[in-house]
């Protein structure tokens, strides 16, 4: 049975926080009230998230990832020790950075500027951002 | 025309925000609704051109 290690990052929007994890190519689970994971035999864990990716779509002979959100918007990535190879602080960063993408395009969406976002040779994203400014 | 550009580095950890077309300090009312959702601005830059552009960088996640 491979452990779970917890590591912490700010998270202050759930929802650009899912549509990032999506991005990626998962289908992120939210529960209100956090909810068990499972490990590589289908066993319930002791772990408990928010926000799941089932081992189904994590990897072969993976468990499940989870998300866990404390009051105040810190999140808790709750990562197999078998998984963390590839679901390392290298992928975490890809999600914060996909979240803080989804969440400048909310904000321009809202306030009515037209904005388009890419990304350049050196993996960062840009967004570019017009409008009445 | 006026035109806002976000840098969001690959670790996710920081951002930069840099303004073009603005005369004087009117970047800083465009840029701020930005900075608040992104994080807490931790460095402000002029560029040489003075105040045409002014780049703001911030870390992510630090709201004010």
């Amino acid at each position: 049975m491979s452990h779970y290690t917890r590591g912490g990052v700010q998270i202050d929007d759930q929802g650009c926080f899912i549509m990032a994890l999506e991005e990626l190519g998962f289908h992120p689970e939210y529960h209100e009230q956090a909810e068990r994971l499972r490990g590589y035999q289908g066993d319930l864990r002791e772990e408990r998230a928010h926000v799941i990716l089932r081992r189904a779509e994590v990897g072969t002979a993976s468990n499940d990832i989870g998300f866990f959100f404390h009051p105040g918007g810190k999140c808790e990535a709750i990562i197999s020790e078998y998984d963390s190879g590839r679901y390392n602080a290298e992928w975490l960063g890809k999600v914060k950075q996909l979240t803080a993408k989804h969440v400048a395009l909310n904000k321009a969406r809202s306030l009515g500027h037209r904005a388009t976002a890419t990304v350049d040779d050196k993996g960062r994203v840009r967004i570019k951002i017009q409008g009445n400014l | 025309m006026r035109e806002l550009e976000i840098i969001i580095e690959c670790d996710g950890a920081s951002y930069t925000i840099e303004a073009f077309g603005f005369k004087g300090k009117g970047c800083d009312k465009a840029t701020k609704p930005y900075e608040q959702v992104l994080g807490a601005t931790v460095e402000v830059k002029k560029k040489p051109e003075h105040y045409m552009a002014e780049p703001v960088k911030g870390k992510l996640g630090a709201r004010k």
